[in-house]
């Protein structure tokens, strides 16, 4: 068990060092819960180059589109386990502003989705016929430990990152999934089956 | 957020993940996701979601169950005020696959934070009204605590179904 995927991913979430780019070859191993629809033959592929920059992860598969099946991809932006989502805002005891390193991953998958989607290359180079087919996955940053940086008791930053979350929806709804580098980890666990009974 | 707008939500997610898919995922699905009447059913408590894919017959048979026994799925979840023999007790358990059991005593003691995939389930148990048994196609269970709260339940119902469709296309849980 100690040389699974799921140890040596959770030996990298858990370092002190930045560990962005080794955390990523997991990913793979995650595909589906990133390619947000049920999904077959699902690849993934990692820093398409535009104009506005790299996108990180990009995910394609085939999906069910209106009446028939279709391509489509899901682009992700990735950001260190190590990294906070959200901190104090010092003007406020009772909220929190996203980090420097939410809105930054945030703004760079915006502009990335408003590029990619409109460009003729990048959708026959996968096969994407139509540009509603080239949609915002999400942000994966952060994990369980990291989720707010600040020195609280333990329900009041509970509380307030319950309140930072739902607010963030309320903006994005679910149209940018904000993601812990936890869920990768989960995806990696065995199936646990159980003996009939 | 109130439950009316997450079911609606959740609604939307089964449709997306589980019914809405291309033709060549159709052979790895559970036959129940494949039968045109297939609707999603939900159930709150205060300590647990419960997610079920049933066809129109079963939607009434589970809601003859809440009505008599007070629950959809009676003896499925130990409830805390009753004792009683458990075959399973989980806690703190993400993705977890329970498939093709069959009991006869309560089937889960569900401790917090657990999100778990019940298939191919019979279950049977001695109520005041007699024995009843029933059978499960296909449900998601995810129970609430420190991490996993109303608010971030769509999350790991999405992550819990992608884990479903991610096991049954490698084939290991048939």
């Amino acid at each position: 068990m100690s040389n699974s995927l799921y140890d040596k991913l959770r030996t990298l979430i858990y370092d002190t060092k930045q560990r962005e780019h080794e955390c990523r070859e997991y990913l793979k191993y995650a595909a589906d819960v990133l390619f947000r629809d049920g999904g077959t033959e699902i690849k993934c592929d990692v820093e398409y180059r535009g104009h506005s920059g790299d996108s990180d992860f990009i995910v394609i598969g085939r999906a069910h589109g209106s009446g028939s099946d279709c391509i489509r991809a899901y682009l992700w932006e990735l950001k260190a386990p190590q990294l906070f989502l959200f901190v104090e805002d010092k003007s406020s005891a009772n909220r929190l502003f996203p980090s420097k390193d939410l809105l930054e991953a945030e703004n760079q998958l915006l502009n990335y989705y408003d590029e990619l989607r409109d460009s003729v290359e990048f959708r026959s180079e996968f096969g994407i016929t139509h540009p509603s087919n080239v949609c915002m996955g999400g942000i994966i940053i952060g994990r369980d430990n990291t989720k707010v940086k600040g020195d609280m008791e333990v329900d009041k930053r509970d509380g307030l990152y319950e309140k930072a979350f739902r607010c963030r929806n309320l903006f994005y709804r679910s149209e940018i999934r904000l993601m812990l580098w936890n869920t990768i980890l989960d995806q990696l666990l065995p199936p646990k089956l159980e003996e009939r009974g | 957020m109130d439950r009316a707008t997450i079911d609606q939500q959740v609604r939307d997610l089964v449709k997306r993940r589980l019914l809405r898919n291309p033709l060549d995922l159709h052979k790895y699905l559970p036959p129940i996701l494949l039968k045109p009447d297939v609707t999603p059913f939900t159930y709150w408590s205060d300590n647990y979601f419960i997610l079920a894919l049933v066809d129109n017959d079963k939607k009434r048979e589970l809601k003859k169950n809440i009505t008599a026994y007070g629950h959809p799925f009676p003896g499925l979840i130990k409830p805390e005020h009753l004792s009683g023999s458990v075959a399973m007790r989980v806690e703190n358990s993400r993705n977890g696959m329970l498939d093709h059991n069959s009991t006869n005593m309560f089937f889960l003691s569900l401790g917090k934070d657990c999100t778990l995939i019940v298939r191919d389930h019979t279950q049977k148990i001695k109520t005041n009204r007699g024995v009843i048994k029933y059978f499960v196609d296909l449900a998601y269970i995810v129970s609430f605590g420190y991490e996993i709260k109303p608010y971030n339940l769509l999350n790991y119902l999405d992550d819990l179904m992608a884990y479903s469709l991610k096991q049954w296309k490698s084939g290991y849980v048939k």
